[in-house]
């Protein structure tokens, strides 16, 4: 149940950090905690009480491990956030050259 | 004699032969172009031919299975109605292409142009004898698509031509769509055939929606009264060679569209379930009154015109409106008119747009003010238009007396008090229109410039004369052509017209129209007229600014204004012109704008903030889930 | 700071309540979902891969990770195209490493990649595989680029690696699909599942993945590093 409060905090704080911040590379940071809020959420809904990690050797049984598909599926996702991560963050790079800012409220070409 | 073209004379052959020959002469165009004008014209030629000889066999049906995920079969057919249109559609397309080869150079592209043609060919064959609805949906996009092109191989001055007619034609797809898409969903079936033997039981508000749906998309290609903005910039901005297969068979598909569904499909018992009007259906008389208000409508904007090509365009549409009336009439004779006239105007429109491209070819101008005297230069020319304006016009000797005496008995048979006057008033707006063509190219004094010129190559004469040569036999021998659509009555189970080869005879209320007699008495009246011309002929020649100028010198533009072109029905353009100022296009340009204005308004939400954003879909969520708590 | 009041009680509501319908549906250490039963069950027999994890990433879901590999690849030419400059970039570090940091990467750094090929290469034995393997790896080269201020890469190798190791995959994905009809299909027999050579085609794909998520990875480090701020 830890985990659950644990995600739910990392993804509330996240969500925070993108509605006040108006520091690009800190809303990007707020994108990663989300991202790791996810993952860890993904994870512990895979878990299941009193069973160890899907690899079957001697001595695991499958009746004995964890659902694999949620730590499939956040492989997936951590890659995902990487790409999203270091785009965004070249994206920001560019747009610090241009603008010598960081603040999004200045960046004001694409508003109206 | 031609036994081992037997096997060839099926549909899916005849539309991979184009398709096939579309892909060659584009490519062969790489090499050479002469080689790639050859592959057009024998292709086309050859699959015209296959057209011909295919009807002349029997009534088949072919069927093409083929195992498709979803369980569709495609289904190509030749039928009495799919051969008619088809041969239609492939004399145009053909002869269109032989013309078109006449000149050196028809656009930019050649290559495209060529392949375009064969596609565009291709496509409206497959239209025609596409037996099911996905399939008949997807050669008609092609086609839409492969004549947006062409259109807009014209060049800078075609875009927005081509654009606003491509937009409307997609509204008229997607409303083609969902037509078919109710249609499915309701029979489970695709087939013309199996939907022919339930779609007569439907109730009649099922009907009523899906052939409306269906309507307003062939309703656009048929340029029928409110969709019909995008015809005149796009039939006029068109490539010179391209416009006749655009006007001529194109603009068929609308009129086929309306026949297949209403008649082949739905069938008149059913039709006549949604209410009937005089002993026609409602939907039929709502067809027909918007065909025969486009039909005056065009006719009054084509009187106003000075640029041929615009001309003939509006004229187009006014001649659709008239085929579109016969459809909807859907009697006997409403039908055999309707179809009649599209074939027909099929053949004389084609001729008219081949001889504006000649004109245009030779003058430089699309302006009839900058033309003038050019009968006597170009004969074959002046012949051929001539016949073609005659059937336009609807004078005897020609196939268009027939059509349009079929068309007005149908509206009179039937007591209609607005469609048939309707209909008059456009015919003699017709009268009126033509003759400025010819009384402004062909007749009058030759301008100076155009001293040199002369009759186009045979490549483009023969085309013209053949057409002309068509139009003169259905007028001494209307049998050939209503035969063909008596057959084709007989087919969607309308009471077929009673026809020989010289004469029609349409039941005791009207009596028969020998055509051999009529020809007789207007070829002696002739006669008499002409001999009557050279016995008291005292005529002589002046110039041009003879009567104008009273002795003064000619000023250097006096040409340009006083042209007798110039303002040649002014007085009647200043009876009609406050009705005339393109109130459509004004709505259609209102819609445009308001359309945009509500964009803009919804556009403000998207701040460019991303916090905005953020702060959207998080109190999106907590609405959703407070409402949800509220209520479950 | 009224909006960060707002934002507060928003995210309060949003973020409770999903979480209460969470641990309704889906309490914690609950019993695995349909699907995962079959996995666990069946997986090792199917595959040969004793650990499942790899064994639904690139058996059961490996079109899903052709799908991510090149989610990778697409973001990592979108960072060369975000920081393209027309002249090759020149890395300008203001400080020089410590002489510990120096001899420290110096002894660690083939370490840290024989750990790496450890990790992909046991990517069906063990927890890992080649993302994580190849995650090592581009800490290793960011190891070697904090140490020393004129180090670069070698791109014209790195990208040759990157893109035989994706073709690796994409091809194998490909005989699957001309030797037993379905693309990815394991056309190696399966061997002992624990062993190191078992599990057909899976090792040859994580090694793949490995060199491929490690070569792109160190792609992007690189370009960030040549930056100039």
């Amino acid at each position: 149940m830890m985990f659950y409060f644990a995600s739910a905090a990392l993804i509330a704080i996240g969500i925070y950090m993108l509605m006040v911040k108006k520091n690009l590379i800190k809303m990007i940071l707020g994108l990663s905690v989300i991202d790791s809020g996810v993952n860890l959420l993904l994870i512990s809904i895979g878990y299941i009480n009193g069973k160890t990690a899907p690899i079957i050797q001697p001595g695991v049984s499958p009746s004995n491990v964890v659902d694999p598909l949620p730590q499939a599926l956040v492989l997936t996702n951590i890659v995902i956030g990487v790409s999203v991560t270091a785009l965004a963050l070249s994206v920001v790079i560019r747009v610090y050259k241009h603008y010598k800012t960081l603040n999004s409220s200045e960046v004001r070409d694409l508003k109206w | 004699m031609l036994e081992f073209l037997n096997p060839m004379l099926r549909p899916e052959w005849m539309i991979s032969l184009l398709f096939i020959g579309a892909l060659l002469t584009y490519f062969a165009g790489k090499v050479s172009s002469a080689l790639r004008t050859t592959f057009a014209i024998i292709f086309s030629v050859f699959v015209a031919f296959l057209v011909f000889l295919s009807g002349s066999r029997d009534v088949l049906t072919y069927w093409r299975p083929s195992a498709s995920p979803m369980g569709f079969r495609f289904v190509l057919s030749i039928n009495a109605l799919s051969w008619f249109f088809a041969l239609m559609i492939s004399m145009v397309s053909a002869l269109t292409i032989v013309y078109s080869a006449g000149f050196g150079k028809n656009t930019e592209k050649d290559n495209a142009f060529y392949g375009l043609n064969l596609l565009l060919m291709g496509a409206m064959l497959g239209v025609v004898f596409s037996g099911d609805m996905l399939s008949f949906f997807i050669f008609w996009e092609i086609m839409t698509l492969a004549s947006y092109l062409l259109t807009t191989l014209a060049g800078k001055r075609a875009e927005k031509g081509a654009l606003n007619y491509m937009i409307i034609s997609t509204a008229g797809a997607y409303s083609i769509l969902i037509g078919m898409t109710m249609i499915y969903t309701r029979f489970g079936t695709l087939e013309f055939s199996g939907l022919a033997s339930v779609m007569g039981g439907a109730d009649p508000m099922f009907l009523l929606i899906t052939l409306s749906m269906l309507g307003i998309g062939f309703a656009v290609k048929a340029a029928l009264a409110p969709f019909y903005v995008w015809a005149p910039p796009a039939y006029s901005e068109a490539p010179d060679s391209f416009t006749p297969v655009f006007s001529g068979a194109l603009s068929k598909l609308g009129p086929y569209g309306f026949t297949l569904f209403m008649y082949g499909i739905v069938g008149l018992p059913a039709l006549a379930k949604m209410g009937t009007f005089r002993g026609i259906s409602d939907f039929g008389y709502i067809i027909a009154l918007l065909g025969s208000i486009t039909a005056v409508i065009a006719t009054l904007y084509a009187i106003a015109q000075d640029d041929i090509k615009k001309l003939l365009a509006y004229s187009s549409i006014s001649q659709l409106g008239y085929v579109m009336m016969g459809i909807g009439i859907g009697t006997s004779i409403g039908v055999a008119g309707g179809l009649y006239h599209a074939l027909n105007h099929a053949i004389f429109k084609t001729t008219l747009f081949m001889g504006a491209g000649v004109l245009i070819y030779t003058t430089g101008s699309r302006k009839l003010s900058d033309m003038g005297g050019l009968g006597t230069k170009m004969p074959i020319t002046f012949l051929t238009m001539l016949i073609a304006i005659f059937a336009l016009a609807g004078i005897p000797m020609t196939g268009g007396f027939g059509s349009k005496w079929l068309l007005y008995e149908a509206a009179i048979d039937k007591k209609f008090v607005l469609i048939a006057p309707l209909a008059f008033i456009a015919s003699v707006g017709a009268f009126l229109y033509s003759f400025r063509i010819l009384q402004s190219a062909f007749l009058g004094q030759l301008p100076e410039r155009l001293k040199g010129a002369k009759d186009p190559s045979p490549l483009i004469t023969i085309p013209m004369l053949f057409f002309a040569g068509l139009l003169v036999l259905f007028g001494i021998a209307p049998g050939i052509p209503l035969g063909i659509i008596a057959s084709v009555e007989s087919y969607l189970g309308i009471p077929a017209l009673n026809v020989s080869t010289y004469s029609v005879y349409l039941g005791a209320n009207f009596g028969a129209y020998n055509a051999f007699t009529v020809m007789t008495v207007i070829t002696l009246a002739l006669l008499v007229a002409l001999a009557l011309f050279f016995i008291a002929k005292k005529s002589r020649k002046v110039g041009q600014t003879d009567t104008y100028m009273a002795g003064e010198v000619p000023e250097h533009h006096v040409d340009l204004y006083l042209h007798y072109s110039m303002n040649f029905y002014r007085p009647l353009e200043r009876i009609f012109a406050p009705y005339l100022r393109n109130r459509l296009e004004r709505l259609y340009d209102a819609f445009g704008s308001g359309y945009e204005l509500i964009s803009e308004g919804i556009r403000r939400i998207y701040t460019g903030d991303v916090q905005h954003y953020v702060y959207y879909v998080m109190v999106f969520l907590a609405v959703m889930i407070l409402a949800g708590w509220w209520w479950l | 700071m009224i909006k960060r009041l707002v934002s507060i009680i928003i995210l309060a509501v949003v973020i409770t309540s999903l979480f209460m319908v969470l641990s309704e549906t889906a309490p914690f250490g609950d019993d695995e979902t349909v699907v995962s039963h079959r996995y666990i069950y069946k997986g090792v027999d199917e595959t040969g891969s004793a650990n499942l994890v790899t064994a639904v990433v690139l058996n059961y879901r490996g079109f899903d990770t052709l799908g991510e590999v090149t989610v990778l690849f697409v973001a990592a030419t979108g960072v060369g195209a975000a920081l393209y400059t027309r002249k090759h970039p020149v890395r300008k570090n203001k400080v020089e490493a410590s002489l510990i940091v120096k001899t420290g990467s110096k002894l660690l750094f083939p370490m840290m990649l024989l750990f790496g090929a450890y990790i992909f290469v046991h990517g069906h034995l063990t927890p890992g595989g080649g993302f994580q393997g190849g995650a090592v790896i581009a800490t290793a080269f960011v190891f070697k680029y904090i140490s020393d201020t004129r180090y670069s890469i070698d791109h014209v190798g790195f990208t040759k690696m990157e893109s035989a190791s994706g073709m690796i995959f994409a091809g194998l994905g490909i005989m699957g699909l001309l030797l037993g009809g379905y693309f990815l299909l394991n056309i190696l027999p399966n061997g002992t599942p624990g062993e190191l050579i078992s599990a057909g085609i899976l090792p040859i794909i994580y090694i793949a993945i490995g060199i491929k998520v490690g070569a792109e990875l160190t792609g992007i480090i690189d370009r960030m590093m040549g930056v100039e701020a």
